[in-house]
């Protein structure tokens, strides 16, 4: 690899000028206040350079709105070996970088360019440089990205992460559902006290952890088509029918999903207890156990071990539903988020628990650790 | 704990990158090999967690070596006795591991000669400590797991980072690929004070249920309970992915 020399230029905190050498890499670096008198600065060393020291290879990064890096690529001709087309191709690129600080929306007062050139001829094999073996290349230009923004820049996401975490267990004639009721942002907690459960038919109750607006509004949207529903078939929907539609309600969000991650609880219409567990568009699956947020990972290997009864390397597939009574799979749930608790910062405060079963739907709480 | 192989510069760099080539340098047939971005850390894939019982201590790990997403052995050993009452387990890329072994294993030998004793775990925990910090800037990729027992039969779990930051616990500790779930399985899965058999039957389901969820570490287990008595060890080994316990009771 050629040494890399560095030029500082325009630098409030120094200037160092290196002699160029052939075969080195130079890295000429811009802090400026000001894009134009950098790139005045830049022009003058160009032109003192002398013409046995023309690079090969020009490396420019530009960063920066793409709009603005469409300009640069325009500028930018496939060189030959001439060495003063070379130099025509860096001015039009140098006087599209000037553009680009004119037609910039915002002016970062900042701005840090990097210009590399290498006078050392790429070859596939790195043999000895100072014999001629050098296996015949070609001048290759590579053009990456941007303007490095020293300062801050603003990058708005849609999203957010509420943390918490969701359990749902289903059993032969009943189906627990649970969560945490914490809701935190960054490392702060906006409120120890919200529910992430949502009741959306008599026996359909959805869990959802993830980015808090997205699933109010996935709820909003569940219990709108829930409705038309009713007025239209004079019943509620099942929980295999709600599942299928939430599925669905997912996917139509494919290219810009809902944060939301769920599970599904209820009884089916032979009164078992079902789960479905989901992904964040949409995937589903019918199990008789999951987790899903941020304490997910923590506390699925415990519930695989007190729950997975068959293996699913058995023939035939038995049904995952667990064995348990209602008050031990009650207890499981509470253990798991206690331990959650423990390890996981966004799950604490305090644990919700709905419990549905043939006389109807029950909730219970727990104090969690509030740390 | 401080992972200085992702450590990332704070920039705000926003790179776009097109890259114009006039001969493109076409990739040789071999190379149809999947490439994947990993984490050094998650090129062979471990698992290892130690846990404290009433006067012993409970040291298991995974059986898997693997290259990224390839299984190469089934029986790769990651725990190593380095005297009768410490073990060592490691996990992290394979070759730092048998390298640190190796290390560790000398300086331990020549603190037998010279001090003519076996060596405290608090005092080898401070010397893998130093060792890894000598490598501050050019870290070994492994996370140790340090279990031994004291002098008045006290059992030591000690766990570090990569550059030697010693985790002391008084419960379990984890390292590898699959922490996170090994922490959620222990945390829910411990008592304290428990006898040697339950410690065993402890740690073998935690383990196996937390590597179940890992696709890079798993193939069954191994698992070593020292009691204080200094005169049984029990060797367990889980093979393959049925869970059958095979034990063995080796005398020492």
């Amino acid at each position: 690899m050629a040494e890399r020399r560095s030029i500082w230029m325009g630098c409030r905190d120094g200037r160092r000028c290196m002699i160029l050498g052939f075969n080195c890499v130079v890295e000429a670096h811009f802090v400026s206040m000001d894009l134009v008198l950098s790139l005045s600065i830049f022009w003058l060393f160009l032109m003192t350079m002398s013409v046995r020291y023309v690079p090969s290879d020009i490396t420019i990064e530009v960063s920066g709105a793409s709009f603005a890096l469409h300009k640069v690529m325009t500028a930018y001709e496939n060189l030959g070996a001439s060495s003063i087309k070379k130099w025509i191709a860096v001015f039009r690129v140098s006087r599209c970088i000037i553009l680009l600080r004119l037609s910039a929306a915002t002016v970062s007062p900042r701005r840090k360019i990097w210009v590399v050139f290498s006078s050392y001829q790429r070859s596939t094999y790195d043999l000895d440089r100072r014999n001629d073996r050098r296996i015949q290349t070609k001048s290759c230009l590579s053009m990456t990205g941007g303007i490095a923004m020293t300062k801050q820049q603003a990058t708005w996401s849609p999203y957010d992460f509420n943390g918490g975490t969701c359990v749902a267990i289903a059993g032969a004639d009943y189906c627990v559902i649970a969560a945490d009721t914490r809701m935190s942002t960054g490392y702060s907690i906006l409120t120890r006290d919200y529910s992430k459960i949502c009741k959306l038919a008599e026996k359909s109750v959805l869990a959802s952890s993830g980015f808090q607006a997205d699933v109010r509004a996935l709820q909003k949207q569940l219990a709108a088509k829930h409705l038309i529903y009713q007025h239209q078939h004079n019943k509620q929907m099942s929980c295999p029918g709600m599942a299928q539609l939430l599925s669905n309600t997912l996917y139509y969000k494919r290219f810009f999903p809902y944060y939301a991650f769920n599970v599904l609880g209820g009884l089916d219409s032979d009164g078992k207890g079902c789960v479905f567990t989901y992904d964040a568009v949409g995937s589903y699956e019918r199990v008789g156990y999951s987790s899903q947020g941020s304490g997910a990972k923590l506390i699925m290997p415990f519930l695989d071990n007190q729950l997975k009864s068959p293996s699913p390397l058995l023939l035939p597939a038995k049904d995952a539903v667990t064995p348990l009574s209602e008050i031990e799979a009650i207890d499981l749930v509470k253990t798991a988020f206690a331990s959650a608790t423990e390890r996981d910062i966004y799950t604490g405060d305090k644990l919700e628990i709905l419990i549905l079963n043939k006389e109807g739907i029950r909730q219970e709480y727990m104090e969690l650790r509030k740390d | 704990m401080f992972d200085p192989s992702i450590a990332q510069a704070n920039s705000s760099l926003f790179t776009f990158t097109f890259s114009i080539r006039s001969s493109p340098h076409s990739l040789p047939d071999s190379a149809q090999t999947l490439l994947l971005l990993m984490s050094i850390f998650e090129y062979n894939g471990s698992a290892v967690v130690a846990m404290v019982g009433k006067n012993c201590f409970a040291i298991a790990s995974d059986r898997r070596l693997g290259v990224q997403l390839q299984t190469i052995a089934t029986d790769f050993q990651k725990i190593f006795q380095i005297h009768d009452r410490l073990f060592l387990g490691l996990s992290g890329l394979g070759t730092d591991m048998q390298t640190l072994y190796q290390r560790l294993v000398f300086r331990h030998k020549l603190y037998q000669l010279r001090e003519e004793r076996d060596m405290k775990p608090e005092t080898f925990a401070s010397i893998v400590s130093a060792i890894l910090y000598e490598k501050r800037f050019g870290p070994y990729f492994c996370q140790p797991v340090i279990a031994g027992l004291g002098d008045d039969d006290k059992p030591f779990i000690c766990t570090m980072d990569s550059i030697g930051a010693k985790e002391l616990a008084k419960d379990f500790v984890v390292a590898g690929t699959s922490s996170e779930s090994l922490y959620g399985a222990c945390e829910a899965m411990f008592k304290p004070n428990m006898e040697p058999e339950e410690l065993f039957e402890t740690v073998s389901q935690a383990l196996l249920a937390s590597v179940d969820r890992d696709c890079l570490a798993g193939w069954g287990g191994h698992v070593y309970v020292v009691k204080s008595s200094k005169e049984v060890t029990m060797l367990g080994e889980n093979w393959g992915m049925k869970e059958k316990l095979g034990r063995t009771i080796v005398a020492e």
